[in-house]
């Protein structure tokens, strides 16, 4: 994704926790419902909301609030399921909102800062400068695919960037 | 290319298992020639295969066993087991390169030094086999038959080798017998043409639905890159209009000319050419391989004959032998291969469709309409038929797997200098393809165990009064909708008494609850898990090793195993398994908001308790039923989500079993009885204790298929979650 | 009387020597259309027994062209007249339908064994 050249776009799908605003790599979005019926699974992660039926195939869906350890926001009517490819398995990702696709210029995508004190840079792709606003972009494979604790701290930069 | 590479795999393991088969004949009986023809055949097929392939390893290999088989042949070397092991390490090898195709290379020391080692097998006959194959590579290779039609002028059997490989032959002769012809298709086209590639794509589509190009020369790259002169030719079988095909590539701009010509009779010429010299043991990769220099008086048909004669040693068994080889052939045509997930994704619509009739019919009933409940019925009937229909596609033989148990149990029995005959019936028996390529390993370990500890040695069974060779039944039938198989032997069967000293050693049960069992139900412990460790087996007379591990592979297949067996004379294993995975029957319970389905294999029966009927014994709640004590758990506190909840009036529990252990689940609802198609979680889930997979239902909604096995096999039914009782 | 032909191409030149080559041989010229669109128009108009195509055209493209007669009437005979090195696009045009093909700059008799031929 980084390695484009400077002239390349690359479009995002932004969306919300909270007041944090991220961004996901639209060529691993596979598409965004609206909140549905989810079966819970027993016995697993804390994180992992259960499993819905996506056109007959069965996919587990992850709160990204729980993931994060944030109190557990209200679903409503903006709540949606952003369904996302991780190493060629569909995954659910349950989001406050999704606000817009934007585009990025690739130079507008910065790398992760890595001198701040207390960031899980690793757990980022980068950060998305537009305007006044910053999005920052998971590495959605490497927060789905670990068992360790994640909390949002670690991973939103605050006023640690200008 | 990736086409040929599928057609290599699936002849290449042919081959292989024809050579396994035919190896252990071989070795069983050393005076039947025929066992000999035919592994010479198949790795002579393979060698030419390889060959066309690219595979320089494989081709390599298979050559120098060739060359071993033929000094066998020619009565140089005899049959002797250590050499038919240097052949089976052989066959492995090739296996292993088959399966890696990709990864060949790593094995090139591997195979250069069993090249060496059946070379100098063969070296030691060498002197004694010289004489009579030196005399045979004398004898001119191919014979023709009088009075045929003159072919084509270019066409003659120089043409015929230079044109084809050995496979390529083979394949020509799998055609005529199916009834087919063969055509030689020859085009020029007019001088100065351009986009040449292009016009040969026109002569090739025109080609299109009227018969099958087997071969193009120059290859289909390099007229792809137009990489030729002005002419070219194909290799056509079926049976097309000549006249149609002509006119087809005639009316194309820029073609000059177009030259067709039967190549039956060539191939039939070449084909009893290369099997008389095979049958007069001369060496046939001459015969077939070397593309004999055109124009030499010695191919002409005519001067064949003499040589013909002389070289015509035996050919009426020979003759028979290829009768039989057509006869199997043709059977095998009838079958078309289909890839496997394409059968998958009939087989899971097929399940939609029958979970959506189910659905629909019980509409149609609500609705109370005479004709409707007419024609659903009917549609009931059809989509069932469907579906059985269906379901037949998946079905392979379970020769399958049984097909690599000889050679394992002469294997270990040499390891164990145990005398073994195994003995294989029903290997005809179909079922479900993802059952089949399963069950492996469980008999993998049953025969073993049988091997290593049922059979005794050959003075302990003499001394016995048996049969100093042991008998191993591996047995295979349909019973309704499962599929019997057991293995047998007759070896020294387990004693419970000693059972029951282990039991107890190892805390599986308590002394009292020993001397309760009968013998049957002292046998039955060795499927506990921790029975069976390694120090127990020798103890036990032999039986255990991983006895577990077969009750959970076969369980996994919701399948049951059980054990029979008399002190003495023998142990018997019946594993009994579903016809088929992909779809079963369930029932549907409610626990909290939840629905799940419990496969009706895994139940035993449905019953109501009262709370006063429920006793807590250990911290476990149990129920009496029929003398019998059953613990008793809800089945949200065994999937820990949830408690059980006290204070209730009646309680529906289903009976469950698995293995021996057999326990009652409480729910909140019984919902009936569904008919559901398996769907695998998905892999970025870990594995949960007591689910076995998921279903949509026809609502759209999601439901969890319990896994009973494992729900009951970590305690979670008896025991429950610690800190949950009150 | 010969057999009634539309040329397709935009190049006047191409079009004049096509016609010549043509009108030579016994065919009658019965248009000549710039594009692929008009092509299609004509070809609707006309009723030509034959037709050549080029391929690369503005407005409509040949292939388009092909595909839209071939729709139109399943039984149109159409040769495609095409520059050198567009050999993808000409197996893309005799998949589409054309009958067959010739390459640009050609020797006149070749076009027109290629008609005859189409025309059977």
């Amino acid at each position: 994704m980084m390695g484009k050249s400077e002239h390349t776009e690359i479009q995002m799908v932004a969306f919300k926790l909270e007041n944090e605003e991220f961004a996901v790599d639209i060529q691993q979005v596979r598409e965004v419902l609206k909140m549905t019926q989810v079966t819970p699974l027993p016995q697993s992660a804390h994180y992992i909301e259960g499993v819905i039926n996506l056109r007959g195939e069965v996919i587990p869906v992850v709160d990204l609030r729980k993931r994060f350890e944030m109190p557990l926001g209200k679903r409503n009517e903006q709540t949606r399921i952003i369904i996302v490819e991780i190493k060629g398995n569909n995954v659910g990702l349950i989001v406050d909102s999704v606000t817009e696709v934007l585009r990025f210029s690739a130079s507008a995508i910065q790398p992760p800062p890595t001198r701040i004190a207390g960031t899980r840079t690793d757990l980022i792709k980068g950060v998305g400068k537009l305007e006044e606003r910053l999005l920052i972009i998971l590495d959605l494979e490497k927060i789905l695919t670990t068992d360790e604790k994640i909390v949002l701290d670690d991973i939103i930069l605050g006023d640690k960037v200008q | 290319m990736e086409e040929y590479r599928d057609l290599f795999l699936a002849e290449a393991r042919d081959y292989l298992q024809s050579m396994t088969d035919h190896l252990l004949d071989m070795e069983r009986d050393p005076h039947d020639t025929g066992h000999l023809t035919e592994i010479f055949r198949s790795a002579h097929s393979l060698k030419g295969m390889a060959g066309t392939m690219g595979y320089e390893l494989i081709s390599g290999l298979t050559h120098a066993m060739e060359t071993l088989l033929d000094s066998l042949r020619s009565g140089g070397v005899d049959v002797e087991r250590e050499m038919v092991s240097l052949l089976f390490e052989a066959v492995d090898l090739v296996q292993i390169m088959v399966d890696n195709l990709d990864n060949q290379e790593v094995y090139r020391d591997d195979v250069q030094e069993l090249e060496k080692k059946l070379l100098a097998w063969q070296g030691k006959g060498k002197a004694k086999g010289a004489a009579a194959s030196d005399s045979m590579e004398a004898a001119p290779p191919a014979a023709g038959q009088p009075g045929e039609a003159e072919p084509a002028p270019a066409l003659d059997l120089a043409y015929f080798h230079e044109t084809f490989n050995d496979y390529e032959k083979e394949m020509l002769k799998d055609v005529l017998d199916k009834g087919e012809l063969i055509y030689h298709i020859h085009v020029w086209l007019r001088e100065g043409s351009l986009l040449k590639s292009v016009r040969a794509y026109m002569v090739l589509k025109a080609l299109e639905g009227q018969c099958e190009i087997i071969k193009t020369v120059p290859s289909m790259q390099e007229l792809d890159e137009g990489l030729f002169e002005r002419d070219f030719y194909f290799i056509v079988v079926g049976n097309p209009v000549i006249e149609e095909i002509r006119r087809a590539i005639e009316g194309i701009a820029e073609i000059e000319r177009v030259e067709i010509a039967p190549l039956r009779d060539l191939v039939l010429e070449q084909e009893t050419a290369a099997v008389d010299a095979a049958a007069a043991t001369a060496a046939p990769e001459k015969a077939q391989d070397r593309p004999q220099p055109s124009g030499t008086e010695a191919e002409r048909p005519g001067a064949e004959l003499p040589a013909q004669a002389d070289g015509r040693a035996e050919p009426a068994p020979v003759e028979a032998k290829k009768a039989g080889l057509n006869a199997q052939k043709r059977a095998a045509e009838k079958t078309v291969r289909v890839e496997t997930a394409k059968l998958d994704t009939l087989v899971n619509l097929v399940g939609e469709l029958i979970i959506n009739r189910t659905r629909v019919v019980e509409l149609g009933k609500m609705a109370g309409d005479e004709l409707l409940s007419a024609s659903l019925e009917q549609l009931e009937r059809i989509t069932t038929d469907l579906q059985n229909a269906v379901m037949t596609l998946r079905m392979v033989p379970i020769k399958q797997v049984f097909d690599r148990f000889p050679r394992m149990v002469r294997d270990l029995s040499i390891e164990k200098n145990k005398g073994v005959e195994l003995v294989i019936s029903g290997e005809e028996t179909e079922l479900d393809r993802t059952i089949v390529n399963q069950i492996g390993d469980p008999l993998v370990h049953l025969l073993r165990n049988a091997v290593d500890h049922g059979i005794e040695t050959p003075e302990e069974r003499q001394q016995r009064g048996k049969n100093p060779a042991g008998t191993i039944v591996l047995e295979a039938h349909h019973e309704g909708s499962h599929v019997v198989v057991s293995v047998s032997d007759d070896g020294r069967g387990i004693d419970p008494e000693i059972i029951k000293k282990k039991a107890l050693e190892k805390g599986i049960a308590s002394r009292d609850e020993l001397a309760e069992m009968t013998a049957d139900e002292l046998i039955q412990l060795i499927f506990r898990s921790g029975f069976s460790t390694s120090s127990v087996v020798t103890d036990v007379s032999g039986r255990g090793v991983g006895m577990d591990v077969v009750k959970t592979g076969v369980e996994a297949l919701n399948g049951t195993v059980e054990v029979k067996s008399e002190k003495g004379s023998g142990t018997h294993f019946i594993l009994r398994l579903p016809l088929t995975l992909a779809i079963i029957r369930t029932l549907m319970v409610r626990a909290g908001n939840e629905i799940y389905a419990i496969p009706i294999e895994a139940i035993r029966e449905n019953i109501f308790v009262e709370p006063r009927e429920i006793k807590t014994i250990n911290q476990v709640r149990v129920i009496t039923l029929r003398e019998e004590v059953l613990p008793l758990n809800s089945l949200s506190e065994a999937l820990e989500m949830g408690s059980f909840e006290e204070g209730r009036e009646v309680y529906p529990v289903v009976v469950v079993k698995a293995g021996n252990k057999k326990a009652g689940l409480v729910v909140d609802e019984l919902l009936g009885q569904q008919e559901i198609v398996i769907k695998s979680l998905s892999s970025f889930i870990n594995e949960i204790k007591g689910i076995a997979g998921a279903t949509v239902l026809g609502d759209g909604r999601v439901t969890l298929i319990l896994d009973v096995a494992s729900l009951l096999e970590d305690g979670r039914v008896s025991i429950g979650k610690k800190g949950s009782y009150h | 009387m010969g057999k009634k032909v539309l040329i397709t191409d935009d190049t006047a030149f191409m079009r004049m020597t096509l016609r010549n080559v043509l009108e030579k041989n016994g065919f009658e010229v019965a248009g000549e259309a710039e594009d692929g669109q008009q092509a299609v128009d004509k070809y609707e108009a006309i009723k030509p027994d034959l037709v050549t195509m080029d391929i690369t055209m503005p407005n409509m493209d040949g292939i388009t062209a092909i595909k839209t007669i071939m729709q139109r009437d399943p039984n149109a005979k159409i040769v495609v007249v095409s520059a050198m090195g567009q050999k993808a696009l000409v197996i893309e045009a005799l998949n589409s339908g054309a009958k067959d093909f010739i390459v640009k700059p050609f020797q006149p008799d070749r076009i027109v064994e290629a008609l005859q031929k189409v025309a059977g």
